[in-house]
């Protein structure tokens, strides 16, 4: 039996596939960016059609808005960032293809023949769906929410400790510059002399 | 509102954490404020006080015998934890004094060094208490990405660059298959959750699911990468390679006990369908013992020696894992888990001494603009060094699992617990493969003893005091630990 859900399912999974991956086969990385939007969405809508509604909002806001931002500008500040022209595939690129259309064909073969025990009849509604949700943050979920900030941490330090600039090696170099110039100066001036 | 008691408790439970998360914090802000200028030093001997705050915390860790949780039942306060966390804090300390001396020497002695470190000791260290899978998950990431940039700590060399790229891709990857995995079981118990997880799949009859085995096959994959098991394993040589050397000795030491924790945890929460992942692993085990140690043979680099030394090793653990199911046995109650557990806790301590001893002599070796790492560098090391020669010697022994070291007693204790449990094929491949490795560990000491050095000079002086520290510690504990085991049972609490 397939049940009506199928129809508004399927054109936003698809969606979301399709623009997903385009964000992957772009050579410009730029144009990769504006995919990742439409593909944000298509997820948003797929919350929707499960009744996750604080999740739609969440998605759109942070995922659409803030953070897909967030990476345009890094791009944009970001200078050859990637080559339009360099291949973007390897050798085992034509095998890779049927590999991911069996695994994904077996999984979708699976997942609809299993039963799904964690599935429940009615969700609830938007305003117990919140509430839950903030009760589980700084309840039964409080160690891994917070613990999540030490990952930001870890990534934050880890992002600055390798883009940072090498320092160059600080006094001599400045002396050496002086010394060179003078006798620069001194030879021309010589120079100079003997031509007199 | 908790009761107050509660929050004690779950504060308890992760106070050696903060200690380590609050020193890192510590170095990173003083770094840039209080001591711009100042002495370096500073920075590892905060760090190494920073762990051992944390080890004494670790240790006086209340209700661990009593199998108590913390945090809504996501942390386990037993002595799985408790152990394996001595053994990260074991490998914590090595390390720093490793990178003590090597950064120095190689100029890159930066701060965010031991931030990282601690930082990802955190994060092994909540993985090694998990009781749930998304704790698990989310200390597994905080591991990996303090690892990731340390393996590029060396920003300037093309190999190190090219081992962090490595390792973040496949990382990331082996990370996707674990969350995958985590889903997949998450949608066929109901829980993530991993003591609910056992009770789901023990009360209910019949054969698991398509779902479940999907999630558990994945679960495998995920944290087979992170264990560097045979076929997930690709990564591993060029990464130890290319990384530092005291990134590598980290790596390898935080990376195996973070993950051979996780995976006594997870798969003793499977042992209800045992029967579905066992001959699984029971493969993965006898293919990553025989490449791990067929492809060690023709390594000439002693980096990517121990690399696959490293997975030949992760082979003996699994051996460990496949016994854990062995409950009963001919239908009478049998202590073949109990066995398992320990023997690969004593396994993992045993090859965090070794191993890192072993990266240790390299650092030891290394100076400014030369990195020891060919096996050619250490010809007649017995004459020109003679401590960290015989240091070495003893490394490669234990590795070699030659009795009376450490690494003999710990292949024991996983033998012993195979046969018990009735693996004795897994027995006899671990004993033929153990066999083989002899041969590679011992031409390192061959080159060593017996081939004359080709340098003309001694090198250079330079600042070595915390990797002599950490090759004597390490030498010490592989010996002290292989004639008497039972000193380290007494001093973690571990064992029967």
């Amino acid at each position: 039996m397939i049940s009506p859900s199928i129809f508004v399912f399927a054109p936003l999974a698809s969606a979301a596939l399709f623009t997903a991956l385009m964000v992957v086969r772009s050579r410009n990385v730029i144009h990769a960016g504006y995919w990742l939007l439409p593909c944000l969405l298509a997820v948003a809508g797929l919350f929707g059609s499960l009744e996750a509604h604080f999740f739609v909002v969440v998605q759109i806001l942070i995922y659409a808005g803030a953070i897909l931002i967030l990476i345009l500008f890094a791009l944009m500040l970001t200078r050859d960032v990637m080559d339009p022209k360099q291949r973007q595939t390897t050798k085992f690129a034509p095998l890779a293809v049927p590999l991911c259309i069996f695994v994904g064909l077996g999984g979708a073969l699976m997942m609809a023949r299993a039963p799904w025990p964690a599935i429940q009849a009615a969700a609830p509604g938007p305003a117990e769906q919140t509430k839950a949700l903030g009760l589980g943050l700084i309840g039964d979920y409080a160690l891994p929410f917070e613990v999540a900030s030490l990952i930001l941490l870890a990534a934050l330090i880890g992002a600055i400790c390798l883009a940072k600039a090498e320092k160059e090696p600080a006094a001599p170099e400045p002396v050496i510059d002086l010394r060179g110039e003078i006798e620069l100066e001194e030879s021309v001036s010589a120079g100079a002399a003997d031509g007199h | 509102m908790p009761d107050k008691s509660v929050i004690i408790g779950d504060m308890q439970a992760i106070l050696p954490m903060i200690v380590l998360w609050v020193t890192a914090s510590v170095i990173a802000l003083g770094d840039v404020s209080l001591w711009k200028r100042g002495n370096k030093a500073i920075n590892p001997l905060l760090a190494i006080v920073g762990v051992l705050v944390a080890f004494k915390f670790l240790v006086n860790t209340p209700r661990v015998a009593s199998g108590a949780t913390a945090f809504a039942k996501s942390l386990a306060i037993d002595p799985l934890g408790q152990i394996s966390g001595i053994a990260l804090l074991v490998t914590a300390v090595l390390s720093i004094l490793l990178a003590w001396t090597y950064l120095k020497n190689r100029g890159l002695d930066h701060a965010e060094y031991y931030v990282l470190l601690l930082l990802s000791l955190t994060g092994a260290m909540m993985m090694a208490s998990a009781n749930d899978l998304i704790v698990l998950f989310l200390g597994l990431e905080i591991l990996s990405f303090g690892l990731y940039v340390m393996a590029g700590f060396a920003r300037t060399e093309e190999r190190s660059e090219e081992a962090s790229v490595k390792y973040f891709l496949l990382g990331a990857f082996g990370s996707a298959f674990l969350l995958y995995g985590i889903a997949l079981v998450y949608g066929a118990t109901q829980s993530t959750n991993l003591e609910q997880i056992r009770a789901t799949l023990s009360s209910s009859s019949g054969a698991p699911g398509p779902m479940l085995l999907a999630g558990i096959g994945l679960l495998i994959v995920g944290l087979g990468f992170k264990a560097a098991i045979v076929p997930f394993h690709q990564w591993t040589p060029d990464v130890y390679e290319g990384a530092p050397t005291a990134a590598t000795a980290y790596m390898a030491g935080a990376a195996k006990i973070g993950a051979f924790a996780a995976m006594l945890r997870v798969f003793g929460a499977l042992t209800p369908v045992a029967a579905s992942w066992l001959p699984a692993i029971q493969i993965l085990a006898i293919v990553t013992m025989v490449f791990g140690n067929l492809l060690a043979v023709t390594q000439t680099n002693v980096k990517r020696l121990l690399a696959y030394s490293s997975i030949a090793h992760a082979g003996y653990l699994l051996v460990a894992i496949a016994a854990l199911p062995s409950e009963t046995v001919n239908g009478i109650a049998s202590n073949a888990p109990d066995l398992a557990v320990g023997g690969a806790l004593f396994y993992l301590f045993a090859y965090v001494f070794m191993t890192l001893g072993a990266f240790g002599v390299l650092v030891y070796l290394s100076s400014k603009g030369r990195d020891v790492q060919h096996v050619n560098d250490l010809r007649g090391l017995a004459k020109r060094e003679p401590a960290a020669a015989y240091a070495m010697m003893f490394f490669m022994l234990s590795l070699g699992g030659i009795p009376p070291t450490m690494g003999f007693m710990g292949k024991w204790q996983i033998f012993y617990a195979a046969v018990t449990g009735q693996q004795i094929m897994l027995a006899i491949v671990m004993a033929l493969t153990s066999a083989m490795a002899v041969y590679y560990y011992l031409r390192v000491v061959w080159v060593m003893c017996f081939e004359e050095t080709t340098e003309a000079a001694a090198p250079e002086p330079v600042a070595r005091t915390g990797a002599m520290a950490a090759i004597m510690l390490a030498a010490a504990a592989t010996i002290v630990f292989g004639i008497a085991p039972n000193l380290l049972n007494a001093i973690t609490g571990m064992g029967p």
